[in-house]
This record gives C-alpha cells, sequence and structure tokens, in this order.
C-alpha cells in the first residue's frame, strides 16, 4: 500500500517534500467521534514530535506529528472529529474525504479510535468508516480507548468477537495510564507491512434511502454492541448525571460557569504577570545589548527598536495566551466546554448567535485570534461569520495598556472611578459585540440561529500531559506568526517612523537652538528625546498623522495623538510607545513620567491637551476599534476572503469614530472639555 | 414491553425520565442530519432526562442537549412509562 499514485502526493504539503522522501513514510489517519479520546491517543503516540498544519489547498487544521514504529517510523495525522460521514462542515468533509481515499492526502492505513465506554454511540461511525476503507481497499485498525474505565463500572468486553464483528483487529488501549500502547504499535507496524482491508457486511447497503441506512447502522452498532459488551452499565454515567444535575441548572449552571470563567481570567491575569515581565525585561536587556554591540545607525535603530521592541511587544502576551489555551483544553478534555455551550445557548440565541459562540468569546478577551480561530467549532456558516465579526471588540489583553494610560490620566487619585471605568471599557465591547452580533444576523447575515444540538459526553478527568502538548503546539504557531507576519508589519511601521530621516540641521532654528541649549546644560538625554520627537513628526508616520488631524479633531484628538492612531493602526499597544516619543521621554519613557507630561501638556492657546473628554474619547475609541493587523490576516485566513477581513476594519473604524464622537461632543457639553 | 397507548407528543413536550421512540422528524434538511448523526432518527429509541430549553435527552447510549425549538420538531411515542425504567 506504501505504492501511492504519484498523482495524489503532489498535493501534499511542500514542507514534508523537502525534509525526507515523503513516499517513503507511511501515513497513518486518525479517525473517531468527537469525544473519543482521540487527541489523547494521538499526543500519547506522537508527544512532542507533532506540530499543526493545513491540509494543502484548505484552511483546515490538523496536527501531524511522527510515531516510532517496530522497525520504521509513520507519520499520524488527526483528523477532525466525527459523527458520521454525512458531513456538514468544511472540517468534517475533509475528514471523509480523506477516510474515502479522495482527500488532500492518502493515508495507508486508518486507526479508527473508539470510546469503549460509549461502544453503541461510537460504532456508528465505525460501521460507516469500514464500509469507506473497504471500498477504497484501506488497510484499518480499531483502537479501543477508554479501556480502563469499561473495567472500573464491572463491564466486560469481549475483544476477540468486537474483532470479529468489524473485520479488523481490535486494539484495547487507554491514552491515560498508556496501557496497550505498545501493542497497537506492534498492529500499526504489521498492518503498513501487510495492509488488508476490513472484511466486513454491516449490512447497511439499503441503496438511496438516507434514514433507513441510519437506522440500520444503529441497528447493527446497537446489535454489536450489546453482542461484545452486555447490558450498558448502570453506574457508568451516574456521576455525569450527578453533576450535570448543578452544571446544566438553569440557574445554578450560569453561576457555575461564571464561577469558571473567573477563575480562568484570574489566573490569566494573575499568574501570567511573573513571566511577561521576564519576557519584557529579556527584550528591554536585548535592545541594550544590541545598542552596545553595533554603532549607532539605522541598523541599531531597525534591530532594536523596530524588531526586538516589535516582536517583543507582541510575544509579551504569549505567558496569557498559553494559560488561556491551557485552561481550555483542560475544560474541554472534562468535558465542560460542552455544558458551557449548553448553559449560554438560550441567552446567546437572542442576539441571534449559538450557544458555541460563547467560548470564543470568552477567549476573545485574552486575544482575538486564537478565539477566530476557536469558530470553528459552530456549525453554521452565518452564525461562525457573524461571531469572528463581532470578535476583536471585545476587550483583548493588548488594550489593556492603552486602558491603563488614559484611566492614569484621569483618576490617577481616585482608585473606585477609577476601577468603574476599566469595568465600564469592558463592558462597553462586551455590549458592542452582542449588538453588532444581532444587527448583523438581522441584516448582513439573516437566518435563524442553527439549532442547538451537542453531545454532553461524561465528565472525565482531564489529562495535564494532553493539555500541556496542545498548549506547545499553540504557543508555536504564535510564535511562528510573531516571528513571520508581525515581523513585517514591525519593520514596515519602523521605516515609517524613521524615514525620512531628520538630523539637527533640518529643524527650523528654533528647534535647533532649543536642542543646542539642553546639549550645553548636560542634558543629553533630554537632547536626544527631543530630536526624536521632531524626527518621528517629520516621518512618514508623523505627516500622515498631521495630514489627518482634521478627520480626528472632532474627537477631540490633537496632530500627536492622530500620529499615535495610526501607528498603533497594526497593534494598538502601540499608541502608548508613540505617545512616549512624542512627548519627548523617549521609546522606554516611564509610565507615570509620561503620565505627568501628558497631564500638563497644552495646547497652542494653553488649554490643557488631555481634558476629561479627550480622554473618554479615547478610551472609546480604543474600545471599539480594529487596530490589529495579525487580527486581520486570521479573518482572512478563516473566512477565506479579504472582503470580510477589510468589512471588519471598516465597520469597526466607523463604529469606534461615531462613538468616540458623540463621547467627545456629549463630555464637551457637559463642561468636561 | 406493553405500550400504553402510543400517543405522539413533541420531544420538547415529553415528560423526563420516560422512554420515547422517534416517530417523525419535521426539522429542515441540515438540522435533520445533524439530529441523525446523534442518533435521533425514525425507530430509535430515546429517553428524556431534563426538560428546559435546552433539553437533555439520552439516545445511543450518551446524553445529547438539544434546543427546545428544533425538539419541537421531533415527534415521538411514549415506549416504556418512568416506572419501568428503575428495574
Amino acid at each position: 500500500m506504501s505504492t501511492v499514485p504519484t498523482t495524489t502526493n503532489t498535493s501534499l504539503p511542500v514542507v514534508a517534500a523537502t525534509v525526507v522522501q515523503p513516499s517513503k513514510m507511511p501515513v497513518v489517519a486518525l479517525v473517531g467521534n468527537p469525544n473519543s479520546g482521540k487527541t489523547s491517543v494521538f499526543n500519547r503516540l506522537t508527544g512532542l514530535r507533532a506540530h499543526t498544519a493545513n491540509f494543502a489547498g484548505t484552511t483546515v487544521e490538523h496536527r501531524r506529528g511522527r510515531v516510532p514504529l517496530v522497525g520504521q517510523t509513520a507519520e499520524l495525522i488527526d483528523l477532525p472529529g466525527l459523527y458520521s460521514l454525512d458531513a456538514s462542515t468544511p472540517d468534517e468533509r475533509v475528514a471523509r474525504d480523506i477516510i474515502a481515499g479522495t482527500g488532500p492526502t492518502r493515508p495507508d492505513l486508518l486507526m479508527l479510535v473508539v470510546d469503549a465506554t460509549n461502544l453503541e454511540r461510537n460504532l456508528f461511525l465505525t460501521s460507516q468508516v469500514l464500509e469507506a476503507a473497504r471500498q477504497a481497499d484501506m488497510a484499518t485498525v480499531v483502537a479501543l480507548n477508554m479501556f480502563d474505565e469499561v473495567d472500573k463500572h464491572g463491564v466486560t468486553i469481549d475483544v476477540a468477537q468486537l474483532a470479529r464483528d468489524v473485520g479488523c483487529p481490535v486494539i484495547p488501549i487507554s491514552a491515560r495510564t498508556g496501557q496497550g500502547l505498545p501493542e497497537l504499535r506492534r498492529s500499526l507496524s504489521e498492518l503498513l507491512t501487510t495492509p488488508a482491508a476490513p472484511q466486513v457486511d454491516t449490512q447497511c447497503n439499503c441503496g438511496g434511502c438516507g434514514g433507513c441506512s441510519y437506522s440500520q447502522r444503529y441497528d447493527w452498532a446497537e446489535s454489536v454492541a450489546r453482542r461484545v459488551a452486555g447490558e450498558p452499565s448502570v453506574t457508568l454515567g451516574r456521576t455525569t448525571e450527578r453533576i450535570d444535575r448543578v452544571l446544566t441548572h438553569k440557574v445554578v449552571g450560569l453561576l457555575a460557569f461564571a464561577a469558571v470563567m473567573f477563575v480562568t481570567f484570574w489566573l490569566i491575569y494573575s499568574l501570567a504577570t511573573y513571566p511577561m515581565d521576564w519576557i519584557e525585561q529579556l527584550t528591554g536587556w536585548s535592545a541594550e545589548l544590541l545598542g552596545r554591540w553595533l554603532p549607532a545607525g539605522d541598523l541599531r535603530s531597525l534591530l532594536a527598536d523596530g524588531i526586538v521592541g516589535g516582536v517583543g511587544g507582541v510575544l509579551v502576551f504569549l505567558p496569557q495566551i498559553c494559560i488561556l489555551f491551557f485552561m481550555l483544553a483542560l475544560l474541554e478534555d472534562s468535558g465542560y466546554l460542552a455544558r458551557a455551550a449548553f448553559v449560554m445557548d438560550r441567552l446567546m440565541r437572542r442576539v441571534g448567535l449559538p450557544g458555541k459562540a460563547f467560548v470564543p468569546m470568552l477567549s476573545a478577551h485574552a486575544c482575538a485570534i486564537p478565539a477566530i480561530m476557536a469558530t470553528r467549532v459552530i456549525d453554521d456558516r452565518r452564525d461562525r461569520l457573524a461571531t469572528i465579526l463581532v470578535l476583536p471588540l471585545i476587550t483583548c489583553s493588548a488594550r489593556v495598556p492603552v486602558y491603563a494610560l488614559v484611566i492614569a490620566l484621569l483618576f490617577a487619585n481616585n482608585p473606585l472611578m477609577a476601577a468603574t471605568v476599566f469595568t465600564g471599557a469592558y463592558a462597553l465591547g462586551i455590549v458592542a459585540a452582542l449588538v453588532m452580533a444581532w444587527l448583523f444576523k438581522r441584516t448582513l447575515l439573516p437566518g435563524e440561529t442553527r439549532p442547538l444540538v451537542i453531545e454532553l459526553p461524561n465528565y472525565r478527568l482531564p489529562s495535564l500531559r494532553s493539555a500541556l502538548l496542545q498548549t506547545i503546539d499553540r504557543a508555536t504557531v504564535f510564535v511562528k506568526n510573531a516571528g513571520t507576519t508581525i515581523l513585517l508589519i514591525t519593520v514596515v511601521l519602523w521605516a515609517a517612523a524613521t524615514y525620512p530621516k531628520t538630523s539637527v540641521g533640518d529643524l527650523p532654528v528654533a528647534a535647533q537652538s532649543e536642542i543646542a541649549e539642553l546639549q550645553q546644560s548636560g542634558d543629553a538625554a533630554a537632547a536626544d528625546h527631543l530630536l526624536a520627537q521632531y524626527s518621528l513628526k517629520r516621518s512618514v508616520a508623523g505627516r500622515i498623522g498631521q495630514a489627518i488631524e482634521p478627520v480626528f479633531a472632532p474627537l477631540g484628538f490633537d496632530w500627536k495623538m492622530s500620529i499615535g492612531v495610526v501607528s498603533s493602526f497594526a497593534a494598538r499597544e502601540v499608541i502608548v510607545s508613540t505617545l512616549a516619543v512624542l512627548y519627548g521621554l523617549g521609546e522606554d519613557g516611564e509610565s507615570d513620567a509620561l503620565t505627568q507630561r501628558l497631564r500638563t501638556t497644552t495646547n497652542s492657546s494653553g488649554g490643557l491637551v488631555f481634558t476629561t473628554a479627550t480622554c473618554l474619547s479615547l478610551l472609546v475609541f480604543y474600545v471599539l476599534a480594529m487596530q490589529c493587523l495579525p487580527t486581520q490576516v486570521v479573518t482572512k485566513r478563516e473566512t477565506g476572503s479579504w472582503g470580510w477581513a477589510g468589512f471588519q476594519f471598516a465597520y469597526m473604524t466607523v463604529l469606534a469614530y461615531v462613538a468616540a464622537l458623540i463621547t467627545y461632543q456629549t463630555a464637551s457639553t457637559f463642561g468636561l472639555g | 414491553m406493553s405500550i400504553p397507548m402510543p400517543s405522539t407528543v413533541s420531544l420538547d413536550q415529553a415528560p423526563a425520565g420516560s422512554v420515547f421512540r422517534v416517530e417523525r422528524v419535521d426539522a429542515d434538511c441540515d438540522d435533520a442530519a445533524r439530529l441523525k448523526a446523534m442518533g435521533v432518527c425514525v425507530g430509535r429509541r430515546l429517553s428524556v432526562v431534563q426538560n428546559g430549553d435546552p433539553l437533555i435527552v439520552c439516545v445511543v447510549g450518551s446524553r445529547v442537549g438539544i434546543s427546545a425549538r428544533l425538539a419541537a420538531s421531533v415527534f415521538v411515542h411514549v415506549d416504556c412509562a418512568p416506572m419501568a425504567k428503575a428495574s
């Protein structure tokens, strides 16, 4: 079976071709129900030798990795989970095609993961897969997962009988304990050496009648399950039933969900502080080191300010993202996430979104990028699109530095008001997201929300190992993204803020003498900062900022803030460092010093620049504006078109502008200007 | 297995604790397919675990949450009264 036709091999990802000859390494595809523990089996077999990839020509993500077998190594690919082969989502379609041998990659062997504690349901998919495998002449092995659980509940499964019924080898395993994995490896090796398609007739060949074939398949699944495992265990679902009485309760369930959310965010914001500090220190230290090693000039500025500063500014959010992914992996593995979608469904439907949209909304509080990726669980295309469009309105952690700056300006000595405004900014983001979702579902993406149908799997103790591996994998993707797309954006922005270059001689006479005076008084740092301030003003970014100042003037922004808006177009948190440069404090201006400087800055007519009205307007603008190019790249990837990414940018910018305008004008009217 | 007068009710009206057999599914194509993939299709037995919106049924050995709006398009008749369940 290793003699794969070369025509199908051409569509394999190019990366594989660069390493070893890809046709030499046999491919094993992992198939199974969504809650069969497929991911844990994958993690057990591949460990750290796995990475996330896309199937060629699709946006469907999957994990692949190498598995050492007896005398050979195979590549394992984790197909998206399925309940049946009658696929409805793009992920399911790719999985179905691969199983049928017509997908973007043709496996040599199918490994079907079957949850031994949920035999009847898993056997339904099994019957479909076995038939598809037989038709495509593909060898198949069944990994009977969670076998240890079955024992605990006093059920005995006749493995030999099951193997006869499904017409292929059945290996009892436990991904949690590692039991049965050597046998599984051996069986994989044998089947790869002497492949044999399953020999079975599931008696479901009932022609074109869909309903009838479903019913026959379920009958087959039921009869096989009864034959090999006897009557279903009475104790198996009992704990789940007890827990669910609380967690799916109309009121208590919501409170429990709120508590879970609170703990997750508390962890994200408290635990992440330490590694975030380390990353910041490391960034500062590297920039300083570069500054010492390299001669002053464009290269040093590009490396130290542009690349290290820019990429470091994004990497600083890595700890939060890791904690988020880790928590989500644990919650999913435990079976709780299905309950979260269940209890939120009724509330979310009021704004036209399904309950499954809530977990992405939760993730968006850390970062919109993983949140947009998490919308893949939403069945309906319009529901998913509406969710993607509104996710960036939710306050992500990159907005926090901006909120902190503005709130420090407004209420430095009033913690109560500061906390209120902070909460208000978060609430504004959530309300805006819900209102816009409601609006989109009524206008642009009309249609009823797909009603909820969700399996509530038995609760399980989640596997820390598995969650950790998934987190590492996600983090790698994020770091790669920071190393490519974000790096490019950083360099472009650095260039826009640096060129054309300004030397002291280019400045007007008054400015020259100002700098000379500072130098004479021995304050070289202040002189440098002043030159940096003039340089930025004369750079491309500075000129754009000044040109568009009239546009932002009705919001109470001066030209410096307009430059800030332009320079933070790709990453919102950049406005803080831009303002630091523009107000003559240098890139790493102490935050207290910056606040002090901003608070006392006056305009040409002697009035304060950062009045309460301006601050509130700036805050509202940054709550609602897009200002994040990496998110846009992900929106494009997930929706398949720049059109939606462009629309997202346009509507959010208009919304932010109008809301900031109303805020500023209203506040000014009430004498806060 | 005595069947007490197979009166048809929609799933959202079916009382918790009883076992039912699915008689017909009036949902649109996509939704019917999603229900079928979960085991809610004509001729299958299911039990209602919890009423409400969404409600919980036990079908093909696992618990499935279904929105009441969709459950209203699934018609079932009693297969087994509540008492018989706890044998």
